[in-house]
């Protein structure tokens, strides 16, 4: 499955925002790298001017010190100080956003966050496992709280055929002749109670005296809640994403037109022009490719347009 | 020409032990037959898991291809084992084809305990109807006693003379269902002095049944002495007179009608299938019309297609011919006119003009 990296690198290079540097070495401020040597000795040594620097080796995000580029020993400086890059090290240089929003950065939006917010706007199907207790008719979905806070999650979306006719999907399977496998319970007539903070899946007919067997419950998950890390697929306890090598289900692509849709907007609110014109004039094409997406979940657009301006950190 | 069961005035007649007529399940399968599907097979175990009860397993309709909803709005009903008798509704998507197996809305149980049914078990499926009334849903069961209520039966009642003409159903000389002069058509004797083995010859004496409020006599219009036989022809309706399973009676009132399987009504399968047809059709039309969830459209589109898939209108003719050729009916006696006497005025007795035979359904 995707990586982080992979979605970060998706949406900077698409924003082209992104430069990757191999450290040739360094110290604890400043790296050297042979692609920032320049033999012109007219060049400027402010090409790097605000940028967000990051060790994506070791994982630390520092920001550039203006006009520290020495373009003999292709050298760059770095602030605040951070532990000296290995040879070979990969340093990312961003412009709009952080890598990371670690370090003296944490308030700040970055690509991290991006990526994160745009698996929380894509639903993935999953399906619940839930031991059938005979007669009971309410079942806590305490493990999922997080996310199973609307009937809108319970489902699958219809099947369309090649002729246009839509297929629907059964929400709830339940053991079938002889405790075969999940056939649709739907007739029972499941849906979603909401107390307070917690959920619960009604059904209308339970489960008669000495039923045994599980319930799967078909549900859209946010794809940020089920994600690759250390090693395994788990519930996400950060609601998405740490290090690079993490994973989630979504393709990369719907991951960059969301995120791109996200990092625009998110530069929009900041009144940033860039290179070829203002960034609100580009959030309305970015938000339609967003929303082609087939599993965007619409019930959250209006979390996004609704965002506080995020900090800008180093102004692009 | 119609059969004559000849049986004695006795509401429990102990002979004759009449056997061979159609039995209620003879009925009921060719209704259902002919107004739907009908299947008769055995059950296979299932294994255990999921929820008991539930399911109801038929090797014999295993089908990878079917879908869910091929044998939704039909009806299983258990012919044997612990839960014989257990009629339940096929659920709307409750088929899975490739186990065979069909869903219930409600969980056959034993003694109140969820349990499936065992394997070997005979079950009948049928569709649209049940064998046996489901909640509101009438049973193919319950429209072959309709039927049957509308079928005249004619039998020979036989009497022991008490050297009086008068029989009254309170003496239990006659049956207590003899309650109108259209149920009767003569008496027969056996000429005085002949051998048993004589047959019974019609009378030329007209018997009357004379109604006072709730007493009821038989008039025979001749002295029968106490050693003398005779028989009295009559109709009775064939819900009344059943066979249930050792002998032939009269149900009690307000409990005619076959109630087991081998209970049997003196009136062949094709005599009866016919009118429980007719009435079948209309208790479908009744219900699609009474449905309160379908709209109009739905329930004329419903109707239209009751009209093309069972053709109500041959029904209906051949349940006429039936009756109006098969069956036998009680002549009833028009009311005459009145014809002023020439004398003082006063009201002549009645005169018969001519017979017309009773019609059939109501």
């Amino acid at each position: 499955m995707p990586t982080l990296l992979a979605y970060t690198e998706a949406i900077a290079y698409g924003l082209d925002d992104l430069e990757v540097f191999t450290a040739g070495g360094g110290d604890a401020s400043s790296f050297s790298s042979v692609s920032l040597v320049n033999a012109d000795t007219n060049a400027s040594t402010h090409n790097y001017d605000g940028r967000w620097a990051f060790n994506a080796t070791q994982g630390l995000q520092r920001s550039t010190r203006t006009g520290t580029h020495v373009l003999a020993p292709g050298s760059l400086g770095i602030a605040p100080i951070w532990t000296p890059p290995n040879s070979n090290d990969r340093i990312d240089l961003t412009r709009f956003f952080p890598r990371f929003e670690t370090g003296p950065y944490t308030a700040s939006m970055s690509y991290r966050k991006i990526v994160n917010q745009t698996l929380q706007m894509i639903v993935v199907p999953d399906r619940l496992s839930i031991a059938i207790v005979p007669g009971q008719q309410e079942y806590s979905l305490q493990p999922w709280q997080k996310w199973l806070d609307r009937e809108e999650r319970f489902g699958w979306p219809d099947i369309v055929l090649s002729n246009g006719t839509h297929v629907a999907q059964a929400r709830l399977l339940e053991p079938g002749p002889g405790g075969t496998i999940g056939i649709p319970a739907d007739w029972r007539r499941p849906h979603l109670r909401l107390d307070a903070d917690a959920p619960y899946l009604e059904i209308e007919t339970p489960f008669v005296t000495g039923t045994t067997g599980t319930i799967f419950l078909r549900v859209l998950r946010p794809s940020n809640t089920w994600v690759f890390l250390g090693g395994a697929w788990s519930e996400s306890v950060n609601d998405g994403l740490a290090n690079d090598t993490d994973q989630a289900r979504p393709s990369v692509e719907d991951v960059r037109k969301i995120g791109t849709w996200i990092a625009v907007d998110t530069l929009a609110k900041r009144g940033v022009t860039g290179a070829n014109g203002r960034w609100s004039d580009k959030v309305a094409a970015a938000k339609a490719e967003a929303m082609s997406v087939k599993w965007f979940d619409r019930t959250q657009v209006a979390a996004i347009e609704q965002q506080p301006q995020q900090p800008a950190g180093v102004a692009a | 020409m119609p059969f004559i069961l000849v049986v004695p005035s006795s509401v429990t007649p102990p002979t004759p032990t009449a056997t061979g007529w159609p039995s209620l399940e003879h009925f009921y399968v060719d209704l259902a037959k002919q107004i739907g599907q009908y299947s008769r097979t055995t059950v296979a175990a299932l294994a255990p898991g999921g929820e008991p009860g539930r399911w109801v397993k038929l090797d014999a309709f295993i089908d990878d291809e079917d879908g869910r909803e091929k044998f939704g709005g039909g009806y299983v009903y258990v012919r044997s084992g612990a839960q014989t008798g257990s009629a339940r509704r096929i659920r709307t998507t409750g088929f899975e084809g490739p186990y065979g197996a069909l869903g219930l809305t409600r969980v056959l149980s034993v003694a109140g305990v969820p349990t499936n049914l065992a394997a070997d078990v005979s079950v009948e499926v049928t569709k649209p109807l049940p064998v046996r009334a489901v909640g509101l849903t009438r049973g193919l069961v319950d429209l072959v006693n309709e039927a049957l209520a509308r079928i005249w039966t004619e039998i020979r009642i036989e009497i022991t003379g008490n050297g009086t003409s008068l029989y009254s159903a309170a003496d239990g000389d006659i049956p207590d269902w003899l309650v109108t002069n259209v149920q009767i058509d003569g008496i027969y004797i056996r000429p005085r002095g002949l051998a048993t083995t004589v047959p019974f010859a019609r009378s030329t004496i007209v018997p009357t049944i004379t109604v006072n409020g709730s007493a009821i006599t038989l008039e025979t219009g001749a002295i029968y002495g106490t050693t003398e036989t005779f028989q009295l022809k009559a109709f009775v309706m064939a819900d009344k007179l059943v066979y249930n399973g050792s002998s032939w009676g009269y149900t009690a009132t307000g409990s005619e009608g076959l109630t087991n399987d081998t209970d049997q009504a003196a009136v062949p399968v094709k005599w009866v299938t016919p009118i429980a047809m007719v009435k079948a059709i209309q208790y479908l039309r009744r219900m699609i019309a009474q449905n309160e969830l379908l709209s109009l459209a739905e329930k004329k589109a419903k109707l239209a297609e009751i009209e093309e898939t069972l053709h109500p209108a041959t029904w209906a003719v051949a349940a006429y011919d039936v009756i109006e050729t098969l069956l036998p009916r009680p002549q009833v006696a028009p009311v005459a006119a009145l014809a002023e006497s020439a004398s003082d005025g006063r009201w002549c007795a009645w005169t018969e003009v001519a017979t017309v035979p009773v019609t059939g359904l109501p």
